[in-house]
This record gives C-alpha cells, sequence and structure tokens, in this order.
C-alpha cells in the first residue's frame, strides 16, 4: 500500500486541493497508521487556531449570531421543498445534480479521533445542498427573478434578481485543468470594463458553482464570463472566454 | 438525559454536553457556546480575513453551522472546540479566496485597546488550562522550527494557500514546500504531545 506520507500534514491544515484531499481521505479509511498519524496533527491545528491575538467581537454579533436558531426554524418547508421549487422553474434541469439530491445523506465516515475531526469538518463544508438550496429557493421566490444561461465551451445558469446585489452561477462541463491553473469569473459592465468575480474550482465532473457579488447591481452588467488564468488568478481576463451569460448585452 | 444532567446549568454543561443539547433542539446552549467560543472564532476569521465585516459574517454563518449540523457532530470522537474552530477556519478562508482576485483594503480600524492579552482564555475552566498549555507550546515551537517551515505554514493556515500556490508564491519546487510543511508539522506536533506529557 502506498501511503500518502508527504500529503498528511498538506491536508491537515487544508492546504491540498480536491484531488489530492480525495486521496488522503480515501486512503485514511484502510489505513490506520496513517489515521493516527492526521489525527496527530489536530491538535496543532487548534493550537494555531488559539494563537492568534485576541480581539473582542462587537456586541452585536453575539445577537446576530444567536438569531441563527430562530430564522433556521423560519425556514419554511423542509429543503426538499425548497429544491423542488426551484426545479419547477425549468432551467435547472440542467443544473447540477446536488440542487435534487438536498436531503443527501450525512453518513460519517468511521476514522478515528482527529481525523475524524478532520474529515467532518471538510465534508461538512463541501455538504452545501442544505444551506446553498434554502438560499436559492428564497431567490426563486423573488418576482424579478432572473436566470441567463451560459454559452459556450462549458455551459450553466447564472440566477439573479433585477435588483440584487449577489448572484449564483452554476457551470458545468468544465474541462479538468493542470493543477496551475483556475477558472476565473468576471463581470462585464456597461462601460466597458471588467472585475473579477473570483475564482473556481470544478469538481471532478467538471461542476463547479458560487455566489458572486454584483457591486453595482445587475442592471448594470453587461456580460459574466469564465476564463481560464494561472492558479494565482488574474487582474485582467483572458481574451478567450471558456463562456459567457448574456445579461444586458454586448457593449 | 441522566438524572443529574437535568438538574445542571447550561453554564455547568461540558462542551460535548452543550452540542448535545443543541442537537436536541435547545437554542439556549447555543449562547453558552458563543460566550465560551465566540471571541476565539472572531479572533481566527479576523486573523484570517483582515476584514472587521466579514470576519462578523464568518461567525455568524459558522453558528449556523454548527446549530445545523450538532446532531452529527459524536461527542464521544472528537472536541468541540476543534470542530468549531474547523468550521471557521474553514469559512474564513473561503471568504479570503473568494476576494483574492480583487482589491482588498485591510482592515485598519481595529481598536488596539480591544486586543487582549493571550490569555487561552477560551472555554470553561479546564479548556482554559489547557489552551494555555497548547498556545505557550505552539507559540514557543513555532518561534523554533526554521523560518522557511513556519513561513510555509502560516501561508498554507492563515493564508488558505494550497501547497501548490505557496509553490508558485514562493518560487519554489512543490516537493520543496511539502517537504517544509510536514517537517515543521511533525515538529509542531512533537513539541505538543511534550507540552501534554509534562503537564
Amino acid at each position: 500500500m502506498n501511503h500518502p506520507d508527504d500529503l498528511l500534514a498538506g491536508y491537515a491544515l487544508g492546504a491540498l486541493d480536491s484531488a489530492d484531499a480525495a486521496i488522503v481521505e480515501e486512503h485514511v479509511e484502510e489505513c490506520v497508521d496513517c489515521r493516527e498519524d492526521l489525527a496527530g496533527y489536530e491538535p496543532v491545528r487548534e493550537s494555531l487556531a488559539l494563537s492568534v491575538d485576541q480581539v473582542a467581537p462587537p456586541p452585536g454579533l453575539r445577537a446576530r449570531a444567536m438569531s441563527v436558531a430562530a430564522r433556521d426554524n423560519e425556514v419554511t418547508g423542509s429543503e426538499i421543498q425548497a429544491a423542488g421549487r426551484v426545479s419547477r422553474q425549468g432551467s435547472f434541469l440542467r443544473g447540477p445534480r446536488w440542487l435534487y439530491g438536498v436531503a443527501a445523506s450525512f453518513g460519517v465516515l468511521a476514522i478515528g479521533l482527529g481525523a475524524w475531526n478532520l474529515a467532518l469538518v471538510q465534508e461538512m463544508y463541501r455538504d452545501q445542498d442544505v444551506l446553498v438550496a434554502s438560499q436559492l429557493a428564497e431567490m426563486a421566490d423573488a418576482s424579478d427573478l432572473q436566470m441567463i444561461r451560459f454559452e459556450g465551451v462549458a455551459g450553466g445558469t447564472l440566477m439573479a434578481t433585477a435588483d440584487g446585489r449577489r448572484a449564483y452561477v452554476s457551470l458545468e462541463g468544465l474541462p479538468a485543468l493542470p493543477e496551475d491553473r483556475t477558472y476565473q469569473i468576471w463581470i462585464m459592465d456597461m462601460e466597458g470594463g471588467s472585475v473579477s468575480a473570483g475564482m473556481l474550482k470544478p469538481d471532478a465532473r467538471g461542476v463547479g458553482s458560487m455566489w458572486i457579488d454584483l457591486p453595482n447591481g445587475l442592471p448594470n452588467v453587461s456580460l459574466v464570463g469564465v476564463t481560464e488564468e494561472p492558479v494565482m488568478g488574474s487582474d485582467h481576463p483572458a481574451d478567450e472566454k471558456l463562456c459567457i451569460a448574456e445579461v444586458q448585452g454586448p457593449v | 438525559m441522566a438524572p443529574n444532567q437535568a438538574e445542571k446549568s447550561l453554564e455547568e454543561c461540558s462542551d460535548e454536553e452543550l452540542v448535545h443539547r443543541l442537537a436536541l433542539g435547545d437554542e439556549s446552549a447555543l449562547v453558552v457556546l458563543y460566550d465560551r467560543f465566540g471571541r476565539a472564532l472572531f479572533s481566527l476569521a479576523l486573523r484570517i480575513t483582515s476584514q472587521r465585516a466579514v470576519a462578523e459574517e464568518v461567525v455568524q454563518e459558522a453558528f449556523v453551522r454548527v446549530w445545523r449540523h450538532a446532531g452529527r457532530f459524536e461527542t464521544s470522537r472528537g472536541k468541540v472546540s476543534s470542530w468549531m474552530m474547523g468550521i471557521t477556519h474553514n469559512l474564513a478562508i473561503d471568504e479570503l479566496r473568494k476576494a483574492r482576485s480583487r482589491p482588498q483594503i485591510a482592515d485598519t480600524e481595529i481598536d488596539l485597546s480591544e486586543r487582549l492579552v493571550l490569555t487561552g482564555k477560551v472555554g470553561n475552566v479546564e479548556q482554559e488550562a489547557w489552551n494555555r498549555i497548547q498556545i505557550g507550546a505552539i507559540v514557543e515551537a513555532l518561534g523554533e522550527i526554521p523560518k522557511a517551515q513556519r513561513k510555509v505554514i502560516e501561508m498554507a493556515y492563515f493564508g488558505g494557500m494550497t501547497q501548490l500556490e505557496i509553490s508558485a508564491m514562493l518560487g519554489e519546487p512543490l516537493g520543496t514546500v511539502k517537504t517544509r510543511i510536514r517537517l515543521g508539522m511533525i515538529k509542531l506536533r512533537s513539541a505538543l504531545k511534550e507540552a501534554v506529557e509534562i503537564e
């Protein structure tokens, strides 16, 4: 059995890309030694977290953080119903499968102390289904909801409300990239300028999604485009766009 | 629930008991968890994102996750503090990555008078004592490992960078970065283990 000794410490720090992280997770399911090795890094991770300068949070944060339970209870219906409302919009029939499988199994990998902790955090963090579905369900109820298709080498959907300052980008068919490259999302405005909306790493199926900010609102967006860039991102988009969603249309 | 637990106040509950109560729908347990860990979580989020408003959102979102997933946390198999720190770390790193391509102005308005001396004051009394040991050991160990190893660990943990991104930024071979992270983390792990054994 090959042991990914050079990856365990990086995994503990969250410093692996998804492919390498998957290698570690798969391996520690089978290998007790590596599982224990990984578990041994948990105190290091916690200590690093605690070693930062302690700063008092603002007084209002306590109340806001505590209201989460009440807000959560207000989400009407189950997340399955939410996904159902979204799926009836039609355009999502070509969306990623997770949108329908919201009530996914929450099985926890049976791995050891510490390593289990790390894996649970990673798994939970990747488990965006429930939270994103409820957020999208709220947007789907808006009367001015717009869903715009991405056209090009890859496909997908841009979902936003007319007066909103956020949009949800869901892409599929993204070609696999070498390790030193990434996808970057750009907002082209009505004056011809472009601003980066962030970088996206698709999963092994070529599917990726993320929320992006629209600082000046949807009416001021000409196009949303996706380019391939170096791994650290670029200040300006590459000439070739992988796919484009025409919002207000070209300038 | 054992009879003695029914009489225990929330403040007397262990972290694990609080999470168990959350899983049963007891919202008041969230308040105690915030009082124990809110500052540490906010401090971590602020350290990573350098933006107060973003750090606040991260902490709020962290508590959403804790509330929603309390039922999945197995109290016999991990520390609550590690779990909550891990959630916060991942959320903060995600915010950092999203903002990476955009011009960001670090929050320079953090009032230095609000900075507290590292006291290890997180959690209940026992946790506090343990944290003092941990923090002391990790700070000392970080000072003792080679600068190159400390740098890559900090870039990974606080900068949210992958090994490949660190390699690209430093202009160092990927294998070198992996080795530095591995050796540095082994030393930190060993230092913490020693500190525990001494205590």
